[in-house]
């Protein structure tokens, strides 16, 4: 089995690409408490940008960690996506 | 990328200040950001009294952990304002934050006398969150009195400020523009002085400080604030800060110093004081008395028909 090919944002159902199995990050968003799964691994940037969210109002963190921007999420990996925004809880992505 | 101050690996990056850190020099970065900024305004003596409004939320939490850290003498007050789930949620992290530090806090309950916000909201036909910006303010000044406190803290920071004050220009709001200083002296002797230290802060960095600290805070938020504007402004602030960082900072920074002395000339005190609770008030009643009286002339009167 083929590793899905890293494209942003790119998702293939497996109907239109049935040799693939693609590869997911999970990004849990909090406070919402919603896991979003996206293929492939990817730059911290990337996921925001992907999750619709604007960088500087999340923080993202892998394990005990934070993660800076340029940072790679490998597809397997889970991420906790925290919002910093207080006054109110954020739109949904 | 690499940390600015020790060249370790960094694990923030703040486009504002075109810098990262590693988690020990961000900590450091973010406490001295705090010690400069209550120098400069001048907010507090060394070692100085200080009642702290602690929600639960992070900047609270983060303002009471680096103030008792730096010395200060300070006791949190947490008013819980009986919105369901969200505020037993939002006392408990406050109880647990201080207990593990062993810092004094008073709580004072709005269920205690059936005046949570919800229910004066229903009584009143206010939006829940006017009635309890009225209900806090009373609270605090009265807490501060009650208690001889000087100086009360708070922990609004700079994204904050920063939507206030879009709020406030876009209305020309004269009177909050004169009110919008991290530092507000008492315009009344009953009055304590109101001190914002994080003022320069982002909440990003609030929100790091609070995580690499390990304050476990309430992330959730007030089920009331769904659609508040100021969640708006931050919005249209986040959009731009994106592509020019550093633009919420000069907002703020730039207001206080060319904008409020044009408008500090505004600001008015109370003259006299309130005949039912004696705390400082424009009229014989003040605010939040004539809001209570409110609740309990409706709740009497449903009382009557039911």
């Amino acid at each position: 089995m083929r590793e899905l090919p890293f494209y942003s944002g790119v998702t293939l159902s497996a109907a239109e690409a049935p040799c693939y199995r693609a590869r997911l990050v999970k990004a849990l968003l909090v406070p919402q408490n919603r896991t979003v799964e996206l293929p492939g691994r990817r730059r911290v940037r990337e996921l925001i940008t992907a999750l619709k969210i604007i960088p500087g109002t999340v923080m993202v963190i892998r394990g005990d960690t934070l993660l800076t921007d340029g940072e790679i999420v490998e597809a397997d990996e889970e991420v906790e996506v925290r919002s910093v925004i207080s006054g109110g809880a954020p739109a949904e992505p | 990328m690499k940390c600015k101050r020790c060249q370790g690996k960094a694990e923030v990056q703040l486009r504002a200040h075109n810098a990262a850190f590693c988690r020990a020099c961000f900590v450091l970065h973010f406490e001295r950001q705090v010690e400069r900024t209550i120098a400069k305004h001048r907010m507090l003596p060394p070692g100085g009294r200080v009642l702290i409004a602690v929600s639960g939320g992070k900047d609270s939490l983060a303002l009471w952990h680096v103030l008792a850290a730096q010395g200060y003498e300070t006791t949190g007050l947490h008013l819980s304002l009986g919105i369901g789930d969200y505020s037993a949620h939002s006392r408990a992290k406050t109880e647990a934050f201080a207990r593990s530090r062993s810092l004094p806090l008073i709580v004072e309950d709005l269920n205690d006398d059936d005046l949570g916000i919800p229910t004066v909201a229903a009584f009143t036909n206010r939006r829940p969150c006017a009635a309890c910006g009225t209900i806090k303010r009373h609270t605090f000044d009265a807490a501060a009195l009650r208690h001889d406190f000087p100086v009360v803290a708070t922990g609004h920071n700079l994204d904050d400020e920063a939507a206030r004050l879009l709020g406030n220009v876009l209305h020309w709001q004269r009177e909050y523009l004169a009110k919008q200083h991290p530092v507000l002296a008492p315009t009344h002797p009953k009055f304590a002085t109101k001190i914002r230290p994080l003022y320069r802060l982002g909440e990003f960095e609030t929100a790091v400080y609070a995580f690499f600290q390990r304050i476990d805070y309430v992330v959730d938020e007030c089920p009331n604030s769904v659609g508040a504007s100021q969640l708006d402004y931050k919005a249209v602030l986040n959009e731009i800060e994106e592509r020019m960082p550093g633009t919420k900072q000069t907002f703020v920074r730039e207001y206080l110093r060319v904008g409020h002395p044009a408008f500090a000339v505004a600001r008015d005190g109370p003259a006299g004081e309130c005949t039912v609770c004696g705390m400082p008030s424009f009229g014989t009643t003040c605010s939040y008395c004539s809001l209570i009286r409110e609740v309990r002339a409706k709740r009497e009167r449903k009382r009557a028909i039911a």
